[in-house]
């Protein structure tokens, strides 16, 4: 266990590194959301509803709001990294180390977003605060802790997510622009640009047997009370289920194309 | 010819320390296209394999603590053949074992007890000091703090690289992270070593550091070593024996200085003159390996050097005369080529 909690350090002291970068990213993350703010007040304005599917005013600004601070949360760009281990080469110094690379990258992966993931807390509860005075909105205590605990299982369920599909970098040498674009799709499908609810109740009830918005649009939901204490903690392990599956799926995927990449060279 | 030093371990005297390399076959598929849009159209629909042997049937034996050069040219299987050696690659057949581990199984305990030091890929972490990767490698490797602590102190020690270890690893120069790529791959103390290409890109001054580093520290831990280089020196200096490996093939095993011997029976006669002597009045004394009014370098047969030196003495004023071996990298050079002409040579 001492090598990952290293490798985890060693993550949040490379992060450090790059102020600017980061600095960056956040004010990357404010601009759309400040854009769907203004969206959704002129669709409120106008059509003078009290609820548009299924959320009143504040709650979908609180969505927004959140949803783009989660989404960014819970992006690792793992994705990228294995990609390059994998048609750099790089992956042979991991094969040569005693370390489980899925691991590794995991540890790795969480570190450098550490401080960034923080920074995102606060963040958060700053607009959260801001709601509060601006669009009378309230939260609870209990609803803030438990939406913390499944932001904390949705960054790792994240994680498993792309890293499975990191592994089709085996058997794909050009597979840049495919991330790009699953990572958009994968996004809006996860609930981080609009509620699930946007897209009819169709899709809202397939989207609770997939994997993808337990990353991002039931999190929030547990924070806006629409979803209540029980069905917290159904989410909760529902996305312990889904991570564990996951890790299952992306180590049998990692070691075939492993195998592949050992029998085949690359 | 020579017969050198053929290979003898049969299949069950397998060793526990040091290298067993039998009947190791690697085979690469690849895909061709013909110039031109119209077979790019075609290759969409259907590609033709191609199968291209980059290891034949290669058998070598190495024992603990020695230090082995592995030479050949670009392509010619030398990093195929570490890169098995240390398990990234899978061999097509054959069998290998290293200090008694299949390398490919990548077990732990095998892990544990080598190091693959590529000179192009860098293991550290570019953004943080050095000392960073070396704790990463520490808590890798599961050393303990005090044989952590004593290794890197002599490590450092032997490099003079105590004032470098808390600077960016991306600010260091070259050498001083090339110095600190050895560093991270020997903290384990490992047992073998595989190093390519370690100097290459580096000053001679570092590669001098580089290789008395590595000199010392397979004396001080009887690390059995194998290195590949296309810089002669790095083998020449280091190793005691070389193998040199051609398409393939295992071409030649033995010492470097014994290639010369095999390849070159000529010998290079520099010679000064008193008074200009033109270009033409020298071919009949030899090759003209170089000419300038007031000295030239003739190549001249191994048994011809006494005859030829007393013939110039006598045709014109001499000022002075040194005899040297025709260059190393020539005989090798012809042994690469002899490798390329394919197995009707045979072993040499």
């Amino acid at each position: 266990m001492e090598k990952y909690k290293t490798v985890f350090w060693a993550g949040v002291s490379n992060s450090m590194e790059f102020r600017f970068d980061f600095l960056m990213n956040l004010i990357g993350t404010v601009f759309p959301i400040l854009m769907q703010v203004f969206i959704w007040s002129a669709m409120y304005g106008d059509s003078g509803c009290d609820a548009m599917y299924g959320y009143t005013f504040p709650q979908m600004i609180l969505y927004v709001v959140v949803a783009g601070a989660v989404a960014k949360f819970t992006d690792t760009g793992v994705e990228y990294m294995v990609n390059e281990d994998i048609h750099s080469g790089g992956i042979a110094r991991y094969l040569v180390r005693p370390v489980n690379y899925v691991g590794f990258r995991l540890c790795d992966v969480v570190g450098n977003k550490f401080v960034s993931m923080i920074s995102m807390v606060f963040v958060t509860l700053g607009a959260l605060l801001l709601l509060f005075f601006a669009v009378d909105f309230v939260v609870t205590p209990a609803a803030v802790l438990l939406f913390l605990l499944s932001l904390a299982l949705a960054a790792v369920l994240n994680f498993f997510i792309f890293f499975c599909l990191s592994t089709l970098a085996f058997w794909l040498t050009e597979i840049g622009n495919f991330f790009h674009a699953i990572s958009v799709v994968i996004m809006v499908m996860s609930g981080g640009i609009f509620p699930v609810s946007v897209f009819g109740s169709t899709y809202e009830s397939i989207s609770r047997y997939i994997p993808l918005t337990y990353t991002i649009n039931y999190p929030i939901q547990i924070l806006s009370g629409t979803a209540g204490i029980t069905e917290a903690v159904e989410v909760l392990c529902i996305q312990l289920i889904w991570i564990f599956l996951l890790a299952v799926l992306g180590r049998c995927s990692w070691h075939l194309g492993l195998k592949k990449y050992v029998a085949v060279g690359g | 010819m020579m017969r050198i030093a053929l290979l003898h371990c049969k299949m069950g005297c397998i060793l526990m320390e040091g290298i067993v390399v039998k009947n190791l076959t690697r085979d690469f598929a690849y895909y061709e296209k013909e110039a031109g849009m119209k077979s790019s159209v075609k290759n969409l629909f259907h590609r033709t394999k191609q199968i291209r042997r980059a290891l034949k049937d290669l058998s070598f034996e190495i024992q603990k603590g020695e230090m082995v050069g592995f030479l050949g040219p670009n392509g010619a299987g030398k990093t195929t053949t570490i890169k098995i050696l240390s398990g990234i690659l899978h061999p097509t057949s054959g069998e290998a074992r290293v200090n008694g581990y299949v390398p490919w199984e990548r077990k732990k305990e095998f892990k544990k007890r080598f190091a693959y030091v590529a000179g192009q890929k860098s293991q550290l972490w570019i953004n943080l000091p050095a000392v960073d990767s070396f704790a990463l490698n520490k808590s890798i490797y599961e050393i303990s703090d005090a044989q952590y602590r004593q290794t890197l102190g002599e490590l450092v020690e032997l490099f003079g690289v105590q004032e470098f270890l808390k600077v960016q690893v991306r600010r260091l120069s070259l050498g001083e992270r090339m110095k600190m790529e050895m560093i991270a791959a020997l903290l384990h103390r490992p047992e073998v070593i595989f190093l390519d290409e370690p100097t290459i890109g580096l000053d001679f001054i570092a590669q001098n550091n580089i290789r008395q580093f590595l000199k010392d520290y397979n004396r001080q831990n009887g690390a059995t070593m194998l290195v590949t280089s296309h810089d002669l020196k790095d083998i020449e200096e280091l190793c005691q024996r070389t193998m040199v490996i051609s398409h393939g093939d295992l071409v030649y095993d033995g010492t470097l200085e014994h290639i010369r011997s095999i390849f070159s029976k000529k010998r290079i006669l520099n010679v000064q003159w008193n008074s200009p002597v033109p270009r033409a009045d020298l071919v009949s004394f030899g090759t003209i390996k170089n000419w300038e009014p007031m000295k030239a370098a003739i190549e001249v047969d191994d048994a011809a050097v006494t005859q030829t030196i007393h013939r110039l003495f006598a045709a014109f004023s001499v000022g002075d005369i040194g005899i040297d071996a025709a260059p190393l990298e020539e005989s090798i050079a012809r042994l690469y080529e002899q490798g390329a002409q394919g197995a009707e040579y045979g072993k040499i």
